[in-house]
């Protein structure tokens, strides 16, 4: 399997216990913090099938084997998007506390033959997301691994996930076909490491409290 | 000549734990620690991401790790993931690895010591056969059970 990520948002809002706390905005999924839309999915860089299964996630044939060979690949997925319970507000320099956040991953997976020349052959693709928003309030601003109050937040494929039906052949669309097997392609888990680390922040001296 | 008291690997009671007390001289490990899962034939990496000799999950790692004799480090245990392996990652593709038997592996940075071969009478395996000083890739730390299931972590000597 081939896969590819062509849809991110990620951003998170944080505010202060009180107004003169301030707040941020974090954005993770638009230039600078992701410089790059679009990118192949490997747990390895610099591969191209996907490789979170050793041992599953592809079938080999072995050369002389004879025909017919049945090549089977198991492929599942699990994206998870952790944020930090809290900021530091640099213009007000006191803490602000996670307040709501959205991410959605939209995804193009590809069952693909490659030949041991290394041609790549595309047999079929789906397409598949996964969704989610909330929001989250502190029930103790004093102690923050008490329970929070969650709750979903947005619309109705705010939270969610789906996939359609496997379509013939691979994808034409070149957002796709452009790094579908490229050496250059860049690398989803890579991307999203770094861009999870240096968000662009928007920082407020005055805004919406918590309490 | 390798001192006669040898780095050790041992394991802390939760599945997927590593603690690593260097009793030789000071040594440069990369921070990058890999994996490898037992086949029929026998030995091979498995790829991992974010999985890291690091004290804990705040704070930057830098590429290499040294120790100093007598230093002991316990990195956070490895999830049994291969992206969101060890701290709280932003991962796009992500999951389990099928259960199996896997080893810890961390390669010696170049130039630093051990120069030869470090034979211990349990917890080492050396995959291929080959020794940690030829490859200078593969110091392998110790194999441990790991799977999505996290059966008992298993020290017995491999070779």
């Amino acid at each position: 399997m081939i896969q590819l990520k062509w849809i991110s948002t990620d951003w998170s809002y944080y505010r202060g216990q009180t107004n003169n706390d301030g707040s941020i905005f974090a954005q993770a999924a638009r230039p600078p913090a992701r410089p790059q839309p679009n990118c192949r999915d490997t747990v390895k860089p610099g591969a191209i099938f996907v490789d979170n299964a050793p041992g599953h996630d592809r079938t080999v044939a072995k050369t002389g084997s004879a025909f017919p060979i049945t090549m089977t690949t198991d492929f599942s997925d699990s994206p998870s998007r952790p944020f930090p319970l809290t900021r530091t507000n640099s213009k007000t320099t006191k803490t602000n506390y996670i307040r709501e956040a959205q991410s959605e991953a939209h995804f193009c997976t590809i069952l693909t033959l490659m030949s041991a020349a290394g041609t790549f052959q595309p047999l079929k693709t789906i397409y598949w997301y996964t969704h989610w928003q909330g929001r989250f309030q502190p029930t103790d601003f004093s102690d923050l691994t008490k329970p929070w109050t969650i709750e979903r937040a947005g619309g109705p494929h705010s939270n969610e996930a789906d996939a359609t039906g496997a379509i013939d052949d691979g994808p034409n669309d070149p957002r796709f076909s452009a790094i579908m097997t490229s050496a250059t392609a860049p690398n989803c888990n890579a991307m999203e490491g770094q861009r999870s680390l240096h968000p662009t922040c928007t920082r407020a001296a005055y805004g919406p409290h918590s309490t | 000549m390798l001192p006669r008291r040898e780095s050790k690997c041992n394991f802390p009671e939760n599945s997927g734990g590593l603690r690593i007390v260097n009793g030789a001289a000071p040594v440069k490990l990369n921070s990058s620690i890999g994996l490898q899962r037992r086949t029929n034939d026998g030995w091979e990496s498995v790829p991992v991401a974010n999985f890291l000799l690091r004290a804990n999950c705040t704070g930057s790692t830098p590429s290499c790790v040294s120790l100093d004799p007598g230093a002991v480090l316990e990195p956070p245990a490895w999830t049994g993931r291969s992206c969101n392996s060890q701290c709280p990652t932003p991962c796009d593709l992500d999951g389990p690895l099928p259960p199996g038997r896997t080893a810890f592996c961390s390669p010696v940075a170049t130039g630093s010591s051990p120069s030869r071969p470090r034979r211990s009478r349990r917890n080492d395996h050396f995959g291929d056969g080959a020794t940690l000083a030829e490859r200078s890739s593969q110091s392998l730390l110790s194999p441990s059970h790991a799977s999505s299931r996290r059966p008992p972590l298993d020290a017995r000597r491999l070779r």
